[in-house]
């Protein structure tokens, strides 16, 4: 049986690891002396990172710093936190441009779409909980994760993505009486 | 002997069949954590922390206690066996404990881990049973001021361990402290970044974050660097047809080496924020500095896989030191077992034994329990817990994925819950991935509703003046703790630099080298 190989397209913005050239080399060694700066996912992270806390220190300069009384007010706290932290968050924005700050995990990608489809369907999970229920969503976000991570064993994953939610659901719902929805399925 | 006639009714108050039965399933699921690779202790607590439903608070929290101390067991068997450790704080084990293995010395190895875990355990036990009275009454005599600056303390020593990359440490805590402040201002009734939601006014729930960060980051994080593809390593049991016991002269080389890890392991695990990776590293760094033969380490040397499990076992059990008495977490794993006391409604602080005593001391009793159970089991169930460990990640990443959303939910019935444990497992990915910590982060979510209340009742008690922290002997003792913490990481290195410039200087000059 002949095995199709297929090949994840390149996320933009993802860093890859130095590939050997022909002659062997890295290529990291031969780069120029001064390599231009670029954007890589750190510079993402960082600028949501940056512009979340940007948000957080502008409404905190929107609470009181001192109550009336004199009292440390709701947004001393804040204030501080918010001041530090976008100076934080911008130091690690301008050092993720320079060339060699790559993260520990990011010199060497692997599997970026798995965990991108496992945000995916975590995101549906939490949207149709509630109102479809816990062992039916429960049931489809797994056999689903189930494939995504090994699709050589489909039937195994049908039988645990089916046979654990109704396990938990028992647990939870009836061993330690801490209630999942029902959803659909009226007989629970 | 006041300490004894509690330690017995707390030993009375876990001999019920019920909570032994959870003793026995927390160390064995604690083990079982452990072992999984990527999965650590406070990964394992937190998304175990929702099954505890449904327990009495004391057998929950024997139970989530059980667990941690198990996967400190547990994470040196893939160490020993696979070459990959549990936990980081089973490094060494992988250093000395895989060359062993491949000597055909697999069991004695796991063995002499065993035991020496179990003997650090104990007497940690033991000190934390003499220790934490004493440190309570300290304790109590502690007002805002002194509790602010030990949380403060505590987020300086996890900023400052981070080393070279302490900006992103502090970008953590802050991160932390920021998750920390939504939900109702405690004084003035304020609402603060609730966005008009209901379900935010309590505050973001710390069940919610600590298993996003740790539970369904860690998950990510592993599928990330292709953990679903990898097939268990074949494990190394052969020596089960021979030698089964460590020889007269292993047993020699790990004495010492036990009997220096246990305490140093203690002293780290009780300094909130370092912990048992610290503890572990640096018992491993003084064996082999203090080794006649340092070239054996790397190479299966007994010393370096003793001292460190005694170290970081030990730590594991001081950390409980600061929880108990303080109610500050020493290390991630004690954060979420703080949110488990919290779930309970149960303070934990100062006054925990004085008002709680059976539930404090029915802990400390069941560590004593816990200890022996693990022993028993290290030493004759290795071929179950390696064969556990067959069990491939991609079977298991689901499952765990799934018991963490449907553990989230019925917390407090909340899908909001579920999305925040989402976005902060995404967030925790994102954090490993770009050199972030999330330990960091959930123990700043827990301390900084502290800081800032104890904080804002130091300035009311000074009128407004930081003067408060400096009048009283405590506060300038806990400052000069801060002063050392930043002082000596700048310090050494300098001095290092200093010294090699020297040392440098003098070879141009044609001088003999410094010695």
């Amino acid at each position: 049986m002949t095995r199709t190989t297929f090949t994840w397209p390149r996320i933009p913005l993802q860093r890859r690891a130095a590939e050997p050239t022909r002659d062997g080399r890295t290529g990291a060694a031969d780069r120029p002396a001064a390599p231009a700066r670029r954007i890589t996912g750190a510079t993402v992270f960082y600028l949501i990172v940056t512009a979340v806390l940007i948000g957080y220190t502008a409404m905190a300069f929107g609470m009181d710093w001192r109550t009336d009384a004199g009292r440390i007010g709701p947004g001393y706290f804040p204030r501080i936190l918010g001041v530090i932290g976008v100076a934080l968050a911008a130091l690690a924005t301008i050092g993720s441009l320079r060339p060699t700050a790559a993260g520990p995990g990011e010199a060497a990608p692997r599997h970026p779409w798995p965990v991108a489809a496992t945000c995916a369907g975590l995101a549906g999970f939490a949207a149709v909980m509630v109102p479809v229920g816990a062992i039916v969503t429960g049931a489809l976000l797994l056999t689903g994760l189930l494939l995504l991570v090994d699709r050589t064993r489909p039937v195994r994953a049908a039988a645990l993505g089916i046979g654990f939610p109704i396990a938990l659901y028992v647990v939870f719902d009836i061993l330690l009486n801490a209630a999942l929805p029902s959803g659909v399925l009226p007989f629970l | 002997m006041d300490v004894f006639a509690h330690l017995a009714n707390g030993i009375a108050s876990v001999l019920s069949p019920t909570t032994l039965l959870f003793l026995l399933i927390g160390v064995l699921v604690g083990m079982f954590i452990g072992a999984i690779p990527g999965l650590g202790p406070s990964a394992g607590l937190a998304i175990l922390l929702p099954l505890t439903f449904g327990l009495d608070a004391t057998t929950a929290i024997v139970m989530l206690a059980a667990v941690y101390y198990g996967a400190m067991y547990g994470g040196t068997i893939t160490s020993v066996l696979i070459n990959t450790p549990g936990d980081s704080a089973s490094v060494p084990a992988t250093l000395e404990g895989y060359p062993l293995a491949r000597k055909g010395r697999a069991i004695p190895a796991l063995i002499i881990a065993a035991v020496a875990s179990f003997v650090a355990g104990t007497v940690a036990t033991v000190i934390l049973t003499v220790a934490a009275p004493p440190t309570a009454r300290i304790a109590s005599s502690f007002g805002p001021p002194e509790l602010f600056l030990l949380v403060v303390i505590g987020l300086l020593t996890l900023v400052v361990l981070v080393g070279k990359s302490w900006k992103g440490g502090l970008l953590s805590v802050v991160l932390g402290f920021a998750i920390g402040t939504v939900g109702i201002d405690v004084s003035g009734g304020e609402q603060r970044y609730t966005f008009g939601s209901t379900e935010l006014i309590n505050g973001v729930d710390f069940i919610p974050v600590a298993i996003g960060l740790f539970g369904l980051g860690e998950i990510l994080w592993t599928i990330y660097r292709g953990g679903h593809r990898e097939t268990p390593a074949e494990m190394d049991l052969r020596a089960r047809r021979g030698a089964f016991w460590p020889s007269r002269q292993e047993w020699r080389e790990a004495a010492k080496p036990i009997a220096r890890g246990t305490p140093l392991g203690f002293l780290l695990g009780v300094i909130p924020g370092a912990g048992a990776t610290v503890a572990s590293l640096i018992s491993y760094s003084t064996e082999k500095a203090l080794s006649k033969r340092p070239e054996r380490f790397g190479k299966g040397a007994v010393e370096g896989l003793a001292g460190p499990e005694a170290a970081n076992n030990s730590a594991a059990t001081g950390s409980m030191v600061p929880l108990l008495t303080l109610g500050i977490p020493g290390s991630a794993s004690t954060a979420v077992l703080l949110g488990g006391f919290m779930m309970w409604g149960l303070q934990p602080g100062p006054l925990l034994m004085r008002d709680n005593p059976e539930f404090a001391w029915g802990l400390i009793a069941s560590m004593y329990l816990g200890n022996v159970m693990l022993l028993a089991m290290n030493v004759f169930c290795i071929p179950l817990f390696a064969a556990v460990t067959r069990i491939r990640f991609a079977t298991l990443a689901p499952l765990i994925i799934l018991l963490c959303a449907f553990g989230t939910f019925t917390v407090n019935g909340s899908i909001v819950e579920v999305g925040i444990m989402f976005g902060c497992g995404v967030l925790g990915f994102c954090m490993r991935l770009y050199g972030l910590s999330p330990a960091a982060t959930v123990i700043a979510l827990v301390l900084g509703p502290i800081a800032e209340e104890t904080l804002r009742q130091s300035l009311l008690l000074s009128g407004g003046t930081f003067a408060v922290f400096v009048e009283r002997t405590p506060s300038l003792a806990l400052l000069g703790v801060m002063a050392v913490l930043v002082i000596v990481p700048i310090a050494i290195p300098a001095a290092k630099r200093a010294l090699h410039r020297r040392a440098a200087e003098r070879e141009q000059e044609g001088a003999p080298p410094l010695t």
